[in-house]
């Protein structure tokens, strides 16, 4: 009897892992529109909102409870902000971006994975862009008492900006692993893809994996 | 007789309300959120850390993992290395090869399997490595129990036999073609060496065909973090752990993770016949082509 239990416990665990993929946007296409002048700074932002959370633990799954599924979110609302957004409004990313990385893959992240994790070096949009992010999946590694040995987040975000010479889209789909750092949690492997659509520069699609 | 089957339908009665409520009370705690592990309770290996490497950020080192069978049974002491692997990982490439090692490969004047049986997993893995001439890192290992669970736990793995088997001592009796084998089925294909000329060396040959297998499941377990942490937690739940914890295991798991199963290289070592199977000529420059960077350039 308790086999017949575990085999439907283990076949409502793998049902649920079937049923736990990703929301992906397809990527908008931007408008063909005339040019405009000189780029001014503009406005861009998005909110990431909280998707699926699973976490897998040593000693069985358990459920991650409020403050954590916040504070995976807002690291990922950071690593966007810092990466994407900040690009697009100042035209660069701010020193904070290095402070988003661990000791093993911040100089990855800074240096050689730095064109793929951010948008440093797009051209600047003419209006504010349009931005859309699918929900945040999080995801936990539990050792067996429960404490969190990792955690990650998964999420695409696509920008459609007008630029001077011409429309921009990018999509990028990315996997964040955070470890503990004191009362933070700090990226520690990454895995990240970004299509980029531009207009005088053509489309690429790029990948870049740390830890 | 009365008296008898009264008590008999008590007996039963009462088993029954307590199947029930028991069950019903497990599928409430798991509606609850309680979770319960796969397989509460079973081993499937032995994971023990027996060198340095720092698998954190972005390991660039190659390093070496020993893969032991041993067949310690119920009632049989001494066990001895049966499956004997290593392979060398190289995780600036994410490329793998593993060398198989017949378990009746001659070191130091005997079988190299006997190390298991004088210093359990820790001492096989320091012959291989001295055999080898590498440092190995970490030792997984499992005894026959162990690997027909582990293969059942992970739900069968799909291997492509390249041979016909009918042989009793090991109970294979396999067509040749892909097939999917359980536990049992893997254990036997894992043993089976009097179908072949070449006995012990095929045998070798077909374990790394189940290792590769076993790979090719777990990753597709599910890419990405969510099967990352899947497999980790799975085999935390079902190793025995020596020298590192679960971040260690999931960091290992996240380079294997990587690695394209399909292109790993499989290579027997070049041994001799007869009982105790020597190296040939050829072994010194494998080893030197495997020991430099786990990548085969010239073999």
């Amino acid at each position: 009897m308790r086999s017949s239990f575990l085999a439907l416990a283990v076949a409502a665990v793998l049902a649920l892992s079937a049923c736990s993929g990703d929301d992906d946007d397809s990527s908008g296409s931007a408008d063909e529109r005339p040019t405009t002048s000189t780029a001014a700074p503009v406005e861009a932002e998005v909110a990431l909102t909280r998707g699926e959370a699973v976490v897998a633990g040593a000693g069985g799954d358990i459920a991650l409870d409020e403050p954590t599924r916040q504070a995976a979110v807002d690291a990922a609302q950071q690593y966007v902000d810092a990466a994407m957004i900040a690009p697009l409004t100042d035209g660069a990313v701010p020193e904070e971006y290095a402070a988003l990385f661990d000791t093993g893959v911040q100089a990855s992240a800074i240096a050689a994975d730095r064109a793929v994790l951010t948008d440093e070096g797009i051209p600047a949009p003419t209006e504010t862009p349009t931005i859309t992010a699918t929900p945040v999946r999080i995801d936990g590694l539990a050792a067996a008492d429960g404490t969190l040995t990792f955690l990650a987040t998964t999420f695409s975000v696509t920008v459609d900006a007008e630029t001077a010479s011409g429309p921009v889209a990018v999509r990028r789909n990315v996997e964040l692993t955070y470890a503990p750092s004191g009362s933070t949690w700090l990226v520690t492997a990454y895995r990240v893809t970004v299509e980029r659509d531009i207009a005088d520069a053509g489309t690429s699609t790029t990948t870049a994996a740390a830890g | 007789m009365k008296k008898f089957v009264k008590r008999t339908l008590i007996v039963l009665v009462t088993l029954v309300v307590v199947i029930a409520l028991g069950t019903g009370g497990m599928v409430a705690a798991w509606l609850a959120g309680i979770r319960i592990p796969f397989a509460s309770g079973a081993t499937w290996m032995q994971i023990e850390k027996v060198g340095s490497a720092d698998a954190a950020g972005t390991p660039t080192d190659t390093f070496f993992i020993a893969l032991i069978g041993n067949d310690a049974r119920e009632g049989r002491g001494g066990a001895r290395g049966d499956a004997l692997h290593v392979v060398g990982i190289n995780p600036t490439t994410n490329t793998a090869t593993m060398l198989n090692v017949p378990r009746d490969t001659c070191w130091n004047g005997g079988k190299i399997n006997r190390a298991h049986a004088q210093d359990g997993p820790r001492g096989q893995a320091d012959a291989l490595g001295q055999l080898l001439g590498v440092n190995i890192t970490y030792v997984v290992s499992a005894n026959f129990p162990e690997f027909q669970a582990m293969v059942d736990g992970i739900g069968g793995i799909q291997i492509d036999n390249p041979h016909s088997m009918n042989d009793a001592n090991s109970g294979a009796f396999f067509d040749p073609g892909p097939q999917r084998f359980d536990g049992w089925g893997a254990l036997a294909f894992s043993r089976n060496r009097y179908n072949f000329s070449r006995g012990d060396i095929t045998r070798s040959e077909n374990q790394g065909l189940v290792i590769l297998a076993a790979l090719r499941t777990l990753q597709g377990e599910g890419k990405g973090p969510a099967g990352e942490f899947k497999t980790a937690a799975l085999v935390a739940r079902h190793a025995q752990v020596e020298g590192m914890g679960l971040a260690e295991v999931y960091r290992l798991g996240r380079i294997a993770f990587r690695l394209d199963a399909n292109a790993v290289r499989s290579v027997t070592i070049p041994v001799g016949g007869g009982n105790c199977l020597n190296l040939t000529d050829a072994a010194s420059s494998l080893f030197a082509d495997f020991a430099d960077d786990a990548t085969l350039q010239t073999h």
